[in-house]
Formats: C-alpha cells, sequence, structure tokens
C-alpha cells in the first residue's frame, strides 16, 4: 500500500480489517504527520481522524513506514518485490498486490482571478481555517475580523469538484450564523451530492446571495466585483471585505513517477486511471495493481471509502485468479526467433511481458489479448489459448459451404468484449444480417495481424469486418487502435493491387449495440453487391499462351 | 464448516454486481428479483458512444449479467417476492414465485407467441441476450384479459401452455442480506401542465431508450420520423420542493448530455435546446466538455411555464423570457422530460420487514457509511439507488462496499462462535494473509 494522509490510512485500515496483511508506505511524510490538511472539520470529526491515526500505528497487521518512496518494482500479482527508499536506506519488501491511495492537491487559483496581490483575497482553504476560529475563541479572526460582506467566487475555472461545492455552502452558512453577508458567485451550482440541495436551501434561508453567471464576473482594479446580473437585469458592482477564490484539484505530484515504475497507462491528465470503462472502480491496466481514491478521479469523502471497500473485496478474487492461473502458461516467446526488438514490451497494454535474456510472457498477467502476438515481426509470440490455425480453417470452412444464390460472404472478425457479443444479440433480437454473413470469434480487434485480416479475402470472401470496441472502452486499452491502423494500411495496399479498399471495413461497436451490428453488415453487404464477387475467386483462363 | 447462504433482495445493477463479487468466495447466493427479468433499469440503457465511449456504462450492465449466468454458486430467483421474513437467530426468507415457462419447449411457443402480441405486453422479451428465460409470459396481464386474446397466436397459449400452473413457495435460511431493492422513476404525469403522455410527442427520456432498444433509433412517437428540433427539459421531479423531491437525481444531467450527444452525432442538422437550471457535469472527466456541449447545444436557464399540443402534432413550450417579463412560445418537435429517481415506493414496507431505517427522503438508509459501528451490525446491508440516487457505476461500486461489510460481518460472527482472534475465513484460496501465493513461494 502506497498512500498518503487520510486516503492512505483509510484504505490500510479497510483491507487490514479484512484480514490482509498491510505494509503502508507514506509517500508524503507531512501529510501523514498532519491530519489536520485540508479536512475541514465539519467534514470529519477532529477526534475520529486522530483515532484513525493513532490506530493505524497500534494495527496488528498494519507496518507503517513512513517517509519512503516507492523506488522500484519487479515482479508480478502474487509476487510483487518493491524496493522502499527512505532518507537513509532502501528496505524491500514483497507483496501480493499492490494499492496506490494518493491525494490531490488543492491548488488556490488567486492568480487566474487576478488576485494574486490583493490583500484581502483568500482560497477556500484559508477561508475555513480562518472559520475554525469561530468554534475555538467565539469569534472572527483575522481578516474575518471587521469583515461584513463576503463574496466567494466558484467555479469558473474549473467545473465538477463536488466537494468543492459542499465546502462552498458548509462556509456560507458558517459565515451568516455569524452575522457576514454572502454573496456566491458560480456558473453551475454543483448539488449532485447527499443533502447538497436542501444546503443550498438553508443558505438562502440565512441570507447567502447566490448569482448564476455564465461568463466569469469581471474583478476590477479596486479588488470589486461588477457583473451584468441575468435576473435583475442591470450591472451590478459589490466591493466586499474579502474576497473567497475557488482552489483547483489537482493530483497527486507522484502520480507520474507512479506510473513510470508500475508500467501502467498513462492517461495523460496526471491522474492515475486510465479513462476506461473496463478499469473501473479501482482497478489498472495490470493486474494485483489498484488505486483509490482523488489520484484516480475527483470525487467526495464517501467515495474514498467505498473505493477502499472495494479494493479490498477484489484482493481475494484477484488472488483466487492467480491461483488459478498458477503453472499454466498463456503465451510463450520463441527464443530462437525472437530478435530482441522489444516490440512486444512495448506493445502489451497489461504490461505482461518483462525482459529477462529474452522476454517473458508472465501467465499471472497476460489477459491473452494476442496484441504482442500480432505485432511481433518475427512471429515469435504463441498464444497459447488462440489457435489462429483454427480460426484460418473456420474460415475456410464457412467459405466452402455452396450457395445456390449469390449472396456476398462477408467475413466478420469480432472482438469477444464487445462485437462478438453485438452479434449474439443481433441474431437473438431478430436484427436484419447478410445471408453470407459469417461471424469468427477473436480475443481483441488487435490480435488480428495483416496476414489473418487478408487470409479471409484469400480463403474466398468477399469482404471483411472487423470489429472492435469503442475508443477507451478497449480492455487492451489501444488494440482498437492497433486494429484502425492496419485495416487502413490493409485498404491502401488492397487499391495498389487493384482491389477495392472497401472490401475491408473497420468499426467500433459495444456489446449491447444490436442495431449497429446489423446495420454495419448490411451496408457491408449492399457495399460487396456493387463491387461484385471477389476478384480471386474468378475462375480463371488457362489458355494464356 | 458449514457453508454460509446469503440473500441479495433486487436484480438490478447493484444487486447483479453483488452477487457476482461475493461469488468469488465461498458461500452460497441467493438472487431475488420480482421482475421476470434480471438487469432493473439499467439494462434498458443503450449505448451513448459518440464514436467514442461516453462512458454512461450501460455496456457494464451486460457485461455483469453475462458473468453472473456463468457464476455457479448464484442460485437466481426470478419473478419472486418475499411473503415472510422470520428474524430469529438465523434469517428465514419466505418466497413466493410466479410461474416462468422456462423449458425449451415453453421458450419456442412464447417466442413464437411474441411476435403477434402487438404490443399487448401479454409475452414479454427480455432486454438483454443474456436474460434467461429470454421470454415470459405476463400473467397478470393475462387474468386481465376476459374477452380472450387479439390474435390467434396468443389464444393457441392457452391450449399449449398450462396457464393455471399455481405460484410455488419456498423458504431460504440465510445468513446476511443486502438491499438492492433499487428506485422508481419520477411519474411526469405529477407535473400536469407538462401534458404527458396526453402529448404523444412529450416523453420521458425513459421512454426515448426502449423507443431506441425497440427501434433502433430515438424517433418522434407520433410518427416514428426523426425530429428536427428538440428539446430536454431537465430536473422533471427533481430539485423541486413542491414535488416533495428536495434533492438532485444527479444522473439526469450527465445522461441527458449523452443522450443529446450520441443524437446530435447521428444527425448533426438536429437542433437540440436544453431547458435546465445547473449543469450536473461532475468529475475528473466529464465526458462532454462544457466547451462542446454549449456550443452544439442551446441552453436556456429556465423552467417550461408548460408544454401544449400546436400544429402539426409538434408541441409548444413556454417559458418566460430572458430579458423582458413576459411569456414566450416555440415549436419543438419533440420534448424529452429528464425524470429523476425517486424511492422506491415499497420502501416503507421493506423498512418494516428488515428493521432499517428510511433517511429523511424515504430512501433507505445507506449501512455501508455507518457499517463501521459493528456493535449493533444485524448483518442486513443496503445497496445501490435504494440508499440515494446513483449511476450505473457509483451503483457497482457501492454494491462493493456492501459486499465488503457482509463478509466482515459474517467473519466476525463465524470468529465469536469458534473463539477464533479476528481474521477473514472465507478466502477459497492459498493465499496467506500478505496475498503471497503459497506455490510461488515453496
Amino acid at each position: 500500500m502506497i498512500g498518503e494522509g487520510w486516503t492512505g490510512i483509510c484504505t490500510a485500515k479497510e483491507i487490514a480489517d479484512f484480514g490482509f496483511e498491510v505494509v503502508l508506505v507514506e509517500d508524503n511524510a507531512t501529510l501523514g504527520q498532519d491530519p489536520e490538511f485540508w479536512i475541514p472539520s465539519y467534514l470529519m470529526d477532529r477526534q475520529e481522524l486522530k483515532n484513525e491515526y493513532e490506530g493505524i500505528n497500534k494495527h496488528e497487521l498494519i507496518e507503517y513506514l513512513p517517509e519512503r518512496k516507492l523506488n522500484g518494482c519487479t515482479g508480478t500479482v502474487g509476487k510483487f518485490s518493491v524496493q522502499l527508499k527512505g532518507e537513509k536506506d532502501t528496505l524491500d519488501r514483497t507483496v501480493g498486490a499492490i494499492v496506490l491511495a494518493h491525494e490531490s492537491r488543492a491548488v488556490p487559483l488567486l492568480e487566474s482571478y487576478g488576485l494574486k496581490d490583493a490583500q484581502n483575497a483568500v482560497s477556500l482553504f484559508q477561508l475555513e481555517m480562518m472559520l475554525e476560529s469561530y468554534d475555538s475563541r467565539g469569534q472572527g479572526e483575522g481578516l474575518l475580523q471587521n469583515a461584513n460582506q463576503i463574496a466567494i467566487l466558484y467555479g469558473f475555472d474549473q467545473e465538477g469538484d463536488i466537494l468543492g461545492q459542499r465546502r462552498v455552502m458548509e462556509s456560507v452558512a458558517k459565515l451568516e450564523e455569524n452575522g457576514c453577508d454572502v454573496y456566491v458567485y458560480t456558473r453551475n451550482l454543483k448539488v449532485a451530492d447527499k443533502d447538497l440541495e436542501e444546503l443550498y436551501k438553508d443558505n438562502r434561508n440565512m441570507g447567502g446571495i447566490f448569482f448564476k453567471l455564465q461568463e466569469k464576473p469581471e474583478i476590477l482594479s479596486d479588488n470589486s466585483i461588477s457583473h451584468y446580473d441575468p435576473v435583475l437585469l442591470r450591472e451590478l458592482n459589490l466591493k466586499p471585505d474579502i474576497l473567497v477564490v475557488e482552489e483547483e484539484l489537482k493530483p497527486s505530484p507522484s502520480s507520474e513517477r507512479l506510473i513510470d515504475i508500475l508500467g501502467l497507462t498513462n492517461p495523460g491528465d496526471k491522474f492515475l486511471q486510465e479513462n476506461n470503462i473496463h478499469r473501473l472502480p479501482v482497478s489498472t491496466n495490470r493486474t494485483g495493481i489498484y488505486t483509490v481514491g482523488t489520484i484516480r478521479d475527483i470525487m467526495s469523502f464517501s467515495n474514498i471509502k467505498a473505493d477502499a471497500a472495494n479494493v479490498a473485496v477484489r484482493l481475494n478474487s484477484c488472488f483466487e485468479h492467480v491461483n488459478k492461473q498458477y503453472a499454466t502458461t498463456k503465451a510463450f516467446v520463441d527464443k530462437d526467433k525472437c530478435c530482441y526488438c522489444l516490440t512486444c514490451y512495448r506493445s502489451c497494454p497489461h504490461g505482461a511481458i518483462r525482459l529477462e535474456d529474452k522476454p517473458v510472457i508472465s501467465s499471472f498477467d497476460c489477459q491473452v489479448c494476442g496484441i504482442c502476438a500480432s505485432e511481433c515481426p518475427q512471429e515469435a509470440i504463441t498464444i497459447v489459448d488462440v489457435k489462429w490455425e483454427e480460426i484460418k480453417s473456420a474460415v475456410s470452412g464457412v467459405l466452402k459451404k455452396s450457395d445456390k444464390e449469390y449472396s456476398p460472404k462477408i467475413i466478420a472478425y469480432c472482438c469477444e468484449n464487445s462485437a462478438y457479443e453485438a452479434g449474439l444479440a443481433a441474431k437473438m433480437f431478430d436484427r436484419a444480417l447478410p445471408a453470407g454473413l459469417e461471424i469468427i470469434k477473436v480475443p481483441c480487434a488487435g490480435s488480428m495481424n495483416l496476414d489473418l485480416i487478408l487470409s479471409g479475402l484469400k480463403e474466398g470472401a468477399d469482404g471483411i469486418l472487423l470489429l472492435g470496441c469503442h475508443p477507451e472502452a478497449c480492455k487492451s486499452s489501444k488494440g482498437n487502435t492497433f486494429a484502425y491502423w492496419r485495416t487502413w494500411r490493409l485498404r491502401k495496399i488492397l487499391e495498389e493491387v487493384g482491389f477495392s479498399g472497401e472490401r475491408i471495413h473497420f468499426e467500433t461497436l459495444a456489446e449491447n449495440m444490436d442495431f449497429e451490428f446489423s446495420k454495419y453488415a448490411m451496408e457491408m453487404e449492399e457495399a460487396l453487391k456493387n463491387l461484385g464477387p471477389n476478384p480471386l475467386m474468378q475462375p480463371v483462363s488457362t489458355s494464356t499462351t | 464448516m458449514p457453508n454460509k447462504t446469503v440473500a441479495i433482495i433486487g436484480g438490478g445493477i447493484a444487486g447483479i454486481s453483488a452477487a457476482l463479487e461475493l461469488s468469488h468466495y465461498d458461500l452460497d447466493i441467493h438472487l431475488i428479483e420480482k421482475d421476470y427479468f434480471l438487469g432493473g433499469q439499467a439494462i434498458n440503457y443503450n449505448c451513448k458512444a459518440n464514436g467514442q465511449c461516453l462512458q454512461c456504462y450501460a455496456c457494464l450492465v451486460e457485461q455483469k449479467l453475462k458473468e453472473l449466468n456463468q457464476a455457479n454458486n448464484v442460485h437466481i430467483h426470478l419473478a419472486s417476492r418475499i411473503s415472510k421474513f422470520n428474524k430469529d437467530a438465523n434469517y428465514e426468507l419466505e418466497l413466493v414465485k410466479d410461474p416462468l415457462f422456462d423449458s425449451e419447449k415453453e421458450q419456442e411457443i412464447l417466442k413464437a407467441a411474441y411476435k403477434d402480441d402487438n404490443n399487448d405486453g401479454i409475452v414479454l422479451r427480455g432486454a438483454s441476450k443474456n436474460n434467461i428465460p429470454f421470454f415470459a409470459l405476463n400473467l397478470d396481464k393475462i387474468k386481465e384479459q376476459d374477452q380472450g386474446f387479439s390474435s390467434p397466436a396468443l389464444s393457441k397459449l392457452y391450449e399449449q401452455l398450462d396457464l393455471n400452473r399455481s405460484k410455488t413457495k419456498q423458504s431460504l435460511e440465510v445468513q446476511g442480506i443486502i438491499l438492492a431493492t433499487g428506485f422508481q422513476p419520477f411519474d411526469p404525469r405529477r407535473i400536469q401542465t407538462y401534458h404527458y403522455p396526453v402529448l404523444d410527442n412529450v416523453v420521458s427520456a425513459f421512454d426515448m431508450e426502449k423507443m431506441r432498444k425497440a427501434k433502433g433509433d430515438y424517433l418522434r412517437p407520433s410518427d416514428n420520423n426523426l425530429p428536427q428540433k428538440i428539446s430536454f427539459i431537465q430536473c422533471v421531479g427533481s430539485r423541486s420542493e413542491t414535488q416533495g423531491n428536495l434533492w438532485c437525481s444527479r444522473v439526469c444531467c450527465p445522461y441527458a448530455l449523452k443522450m443529446a450527444e450520441a443524437i446530435k452525432t447521428e444527425n448533426p442538422d438536429i437542433d437540440i435546446t436544453f431547458f435546465y437550471m445547473d449543469v450536473q457535469n461532475a468529475g475528473r472527466n466529464p465526458t462532454i466538455s462544457p466547451e462542446s456541449y454549449t456550443s452544439r447545444f442551446r441552453f436556456m436557464r429556465m423552467m417550461p411555464v408548460d408544454i401544449l399540443p400546436g400544429s402539426d402534432s409538434s408541441v409548444i413550450i413556454r417559458y418566460m423570457s430572458s430579458d423582458q417579463d413576459k411569456i414566450e412560445s416555440e415549436d419543438f418537435d419533440l420534448a424529452i422530460l429528464s425524470i429523476g429517481i425517486e424511492p422506491n415506493p415499497e420502501n416503507e414496507q421493506i423498512s418494516d420487514m428488515f428493521n432499517l431505517d428510511l433517511d429523511k427522503y424515504g430512501f433507505l438508509e445507506d449501512r455501508s457509511s455507518v457499517a463501521n459501528t459493528y456493535a449493533d451490525n444485524n448483518g442486513i446491508f443496503s445497496a445501490g439507488t435504494a440508499t440515494g440516487p446513483k449511476n450505473i457505476a457509483e451503483s457497482i461500486e457501492h454494491a462493493g462496499q456492501a459486499v465488503k461489510d457482509l463478509l466482515t460481518f459474517l467473519s466476525d460472527q463465524e470468529n465469536k462462535e469458534y473463539g477464533y482472534q479476528r481474521q477473514f475465513i472465507f478466502n477459497q484460496n492459498t493465499s496467506d494473509r500478505r496475498g503471497l501465493d503459497r506455490n510461488l513461494h515453496s
């Protein structure tokens, strides 16, 4: 478990309570030392928080290692070896699974509102800190001492921080209770969380005023706020005593380093989890590596706990998977053919290939998508469960069936995660399908190399459909991208040798898209009817002399 | 050690996910659904991809259902209601089941009759190919048909099937229960000024999903043509004190935006207008960014006053003009009402039966948020939209949380019984507590 702050503590506890031993590594010790970091008291009782921190040290199943960073990791699920670098030494630990639970940072957006140098501008977090003085001393401190009018600017420079919205509303309530007038400027009021609508109503009843604007209001040189009000239909000016500015939630700075070390697919937006429905809720592209909390998405506190519970539950099935897969080889590399070009290592979407004297494919990590085999220029990789020869013979078997009436023969190579299921659904729901359509199940659209795709044409099909998943919904992250490239290239090649490129077509589907499946197949048939039969199958005249 | 048995009540996405997670453990799982099919509300939704996955999660439901059919320790009880619940030491549930007509022969008969049903709703078909059985007979509907059936194929049912087959009873003894009883979509008839369903072309978003499932496109009900000008009306039955629903249903905004995106991608010429209060598009990646949706759709920050019939079966939406105090009227081909999430009307019964509190809105108490106080824990947990509005992904995650709480509860019970230290005992595998594989070590 590598984590920070409350997210780390909470996740470690959930997993340990579930009966697993946990090595908790605190990536950033200052957060762990200061449990009050940006968790306002109304979101979590201080005493409860302190108890949780103390509980971690006493828990018999948790080994707590503060101030260490993950420096390296080898191995696969069931047996990861991790190097944990501290200031003086490096510790080695062997663990069955890795959980990443880092917290996001709230970065004040004072600058983007042009309020960087303003004396009376604070961030939301700073306001919350000041507000606690009401509880401790019974009166406002600092800027709050003489403040009457307070303006909160929220939701113009970032959308979708639901926790931030709650913080704004709780602050409004507290300020109004203590006699301040609060004005909230926002674009869309995010009330999509428990009780927020009611809180909003309370806010207004207490006297809070909410301006909902499409554009950011103008902040004048004297720090007064000016906007055209869509309800009152006139310009409004306000010179508040305090300007409170929203914060942007930024994922932990550790995330890029972790992606590198652990070989995760980089989503490119500094978060740790790919934007892919197959990874929900807490998985990554690697078996046995999980991610929890605000490092995977922006979320509210209750979700962090839900994430942690979900990791705990899934760990068991993950290890069960390890046991089932034990000693079964899923794929192997022919060492004589391999030229060590590392194409497989780079193309594997599951980080399942490690480099020894030659690339070795881990049975635990491999998801049998076949992308490595299709990319390997030496054809050195064998995927045990996928019998390409069987697919080829299925294709030729299908095509030898004689048809009295001419209907174009279409081979549809369908990804088993999406298009194949859609094809089955199309049959069950009686959608229109071409008479000459044959559905061939393949592990991933990206598993089909150029040869395999073409083999259908060679064996006599009139057209080839390659059907995979939508972008960002591919179980193997980029299988559909490979499929797209290959069809594009094949179409060029076909056209160069005098075939029509239209004989090969790639489309993306989801498994509940029976209508689209039927549509694409029928469109293909229509196109093939216009093109006529496969020229390769025309009787060749033998009298050439 | 005796095998533990658990029951999950409700076969929607939360119930299915919970059953699937539990199936990895050494347990007997009973999934109880009152409808003829699994999948709940979520199975009716269509993929919203616009060439790219928009993360509507509809395909996840399909996928989970497929996996569930392969799990061998999950017993599925369809068309079953709980008639009695005995709260003694071991919980005892009594189920009353409708006959299912699930033999191969009976399914063939139903399949033939389905085509002739003329949408009378007597023969039902699953929304997913993974529904087993795929066809069902709506016995309540048959009882209403005192005049006999409308088509020869249907009247043949009488001869071929034993329609008087009686309900069966079964009792189950379980040690833990997850309640995943779901929500009820808001009934838009309650807002009378919108004239649903009096006007053909005022539909709920849910109707549109069913239309898309049946016909493959989002069509106008009056003439089955593509509408050219559509309006979405948000917050129908949500965020409204007058309706008694002072909560945001949180799924409708992303949902309606994705549906609009799907429609616009297919037919770029269609004009789409949103009547809304605030766009609730939250999270790290709102899939459709504000820049994109504001440029593609027209946004009107107001709730319409009413919807009236227009010429040529169009509808007229009247709303307050934004710059003057007067009412404007605008013609649309179709008005889609984004209906919200309401508590299941049976929640009160459920609360009585299982001793679970309701929150102030009428949703079930969220046991997973308080479950860490195990002292008063009785092995009954709640999951999914039964506890409040959630989207599909959130329901799946919430189910995972309930599963964790249930497993912890069962372990604690066992440990107490045998005097063990706290440890977890349902792991089927050979891994030790650090998750290290013993085979790998040796």
